[in-house]
């Protein structure tokens, strides 16, 4: 019988919420890397077993964590992340040049190698990514991505300059997708040896000529489906957009969403066209409009969109969810899960139609994943 | 070679697996030289590769070295028995106690404050992480 477990990182430490195929009873273990942030808590594309850990400290800064117990124990990795010189400077938050600096790891992404074996892919902060051939022992940069012509009108969203979101295309090998606040999406055709921004068509309130601006765009995240891949959506500062050219182009598909900020978006398992996002009141407020926790769901690749709310807080909810804080289960129907900045974890059994509370009272949840797990 | 007693904060103990408070650390430095706190991190970071990422941090440059050496990450204050080196950073010399083996080198995490060379305040670090 399948199982489910997701994957919390939180501001203090990672939590593992596991359950049946039913999904109905939860157990949760954790803290795991107690007292430690945990940006980001993700599984092996090959060995269900095999955990990966972005952990950060102000004290001590990053450190990639490995686990082959399923969280049990750790291994700390050396997590040497050099940026290839030349380093230039991207535009800081006061206009002025900002020297690129190594901060912390915002994602991990292991993407199972047609040859045998695995790659990690790290987004990191300042923006630039990095790969390890070795299960994160060492690592690299795909410096071309940096040295993109655009790389001095890249900037800060609020939490930095970063690489947050990585999508490998699953029928081209070579094919990459990153998305990096605030420059927009970048698309490598050729394995990361060269980069083109894939913008057009999206807004951005704070350039001067979007239409003809290469980067600047904050995006919050990006997904699209396997069975679809030419077909993207990603969460903006300023709406929510599809792409059904590979990102050469967007679609603004806001309309009938009561607000066009938001962090995630995640896609239904076995409907390409099943999109959810959680929409907040303004990039200045971040909390659900009036106090009302609700995912949107479009069914029809953003043309309609529905609040699900059954079993979500109807009022005094001030909470946001980030934007790695949301993934679906493999299961039929599918699961969809999120988690928020007041530390609860919620989950979905039947594709969104009723919500339940997995996990409440964690610390602030700052990423959500999913393994579907055979036996 | 002097050999360094480097007391170390329980995550860093973790960090690096010993098991310990402590790590005994061989500096190699001829006799009478003198040894720096980076000389003292390098030799932890040969022995133990995670805390060189966990003690210091590269300094960044623009232009094609990228960076310009190493400096102590800005919330970590190091002593040598009851003195504070840290404003001095890696450059700091050890005292004679130290590299004799009668007092350790300290490795704290700050409560507050730093080396010169934090930002304490700044955007960076007000931000809520992951927003």
């Amino acid at each position: 019988m399948a199982r489910v477990r997701v994957l919390v990182g939180t501001r203090k430490g990672g939590f593992v919420l596991t359950s049946d195929a039913s999904r109905r009873a939860w157990t949760i273990e954790g803290p795991l890397l107690e007292g430690c942030e945990v940006f980001h808590l993700q599984a092996s594309s090959l060995d269900p077993d095999r955990l990966y850990a972005s952990v950060w400290t102000p004290w001590f800064g990053n450190v990639i964590q490995r686990s082959d117990d399923s969280g049990r124990t750790w291994t700390a990795l050396e997590s040497k992340f050099q940026y290839v010189p030349p380093v230039e400077s991207y535009k800081g938050l006061s206009g002025q040049p900002e020297t690129w600096q190594f901060r912390r790891t915002w994602t991990l992404k292991p993407v199972a190698n047609p040859g045998g074996g695995e790659t990690l892919l790290a987004g990191v902060e300042d923006a630039a990514l990095f790969q390890s051939l070795d299960d994160g022992a060492t690592w690299t940069e795909f410096s071309a991505l940096r040295h993109h012509p655009s790389h001095s009108d890249w900037e800060p969203g609020a939490a930095g300059c970063c690489l947050h979101t990585v999508v490998p295309d699953p029928e081209v090998p070579q094919r990459l997708y990153v998305a990096i606040s605030a420059a927009g999406v970048f698309r490598s055709d050729d394995g990361g040896a060269s980069w083109r921004s894939m913008n057009k068509g999206l807004r951005a309130d704070w350039i001067a000529d979007p239409a003809n601006a290469e980067a600047g765009y904050c995006v919050h995240r990006l997904a699209l489906h396997p069975a679809r891949p030419h077909v993207l959506f990603q969460q903006n500062h300023c709406g929510v957009y599809r792409s059904d050219d590979r990102g050469e182009t967007w679609q603004e598909i806001t309309e009938g969403l009561p607000s066009e900020f938001g962090f995630p978006i995640v896609i239904h398992a076995h409907e390409p066209d099943t999109v959810y996002v959680v929409p907040m009141t303004s990039a200045e407020r971040r909390y659900p409009p009036e106090g009302c926790l609700r995912v949107y769901r479009s069914r029809d690749g953003g043309g309609t969109w529905e609040p699900l709310g059954n079993g979500l807080p109807d009022r005094h909810c001030y909470v946001n969810v980030l934007r790695g804080a949301m993934a679906v289960d493999q299961l039929d129907p599918c699961g969809v899960y999120f988690g928020t900045t007041g530390g609860q974890v919620f989950g979905s059994r039947d594709s969104g139609d009723n919500w339940a509370i997995l996990a409440d009272n964690l610390p602030r949840v700052l990423s959500v994943e999913v393994q579907t797990l055979e036996g | 070679m002097p050999r360094v007693t480097v007391v170390l904060p329980w995550h860093l103990v973790r960090l690096s697996g010993s098991g310990g408070k402590a790590v005994a650390v061989d500096v190699p430095a001829p006799p009478g030289e003198e040894v720096t706190l980076g000389d003292v991190v390098d030799a932890l970071a040969r022995q133990h590769p995670v805390l060189g990422t966990a003690l210091r941090e590269p300094i960044p440059t623009a232009g094609p070295a990228g960076s310009s050496g190493w400096r102590l990450r800005p919330y970590i204050r190091a002593f040598a028995g009851t003195h504070d080196l840290t404003a001095s950073g890696l450059e700091a010399r050890l005292p004679r106690e130290c590299l004799d083996g009668n007092e350790p080198v300290r490795l704290v995490g700050a409560i507050a404050g730093g080396s010169p060379g934090s930002e304490p305040g700044s955007r960076k670090e007000m931000a809520a992480p992951g927003e």
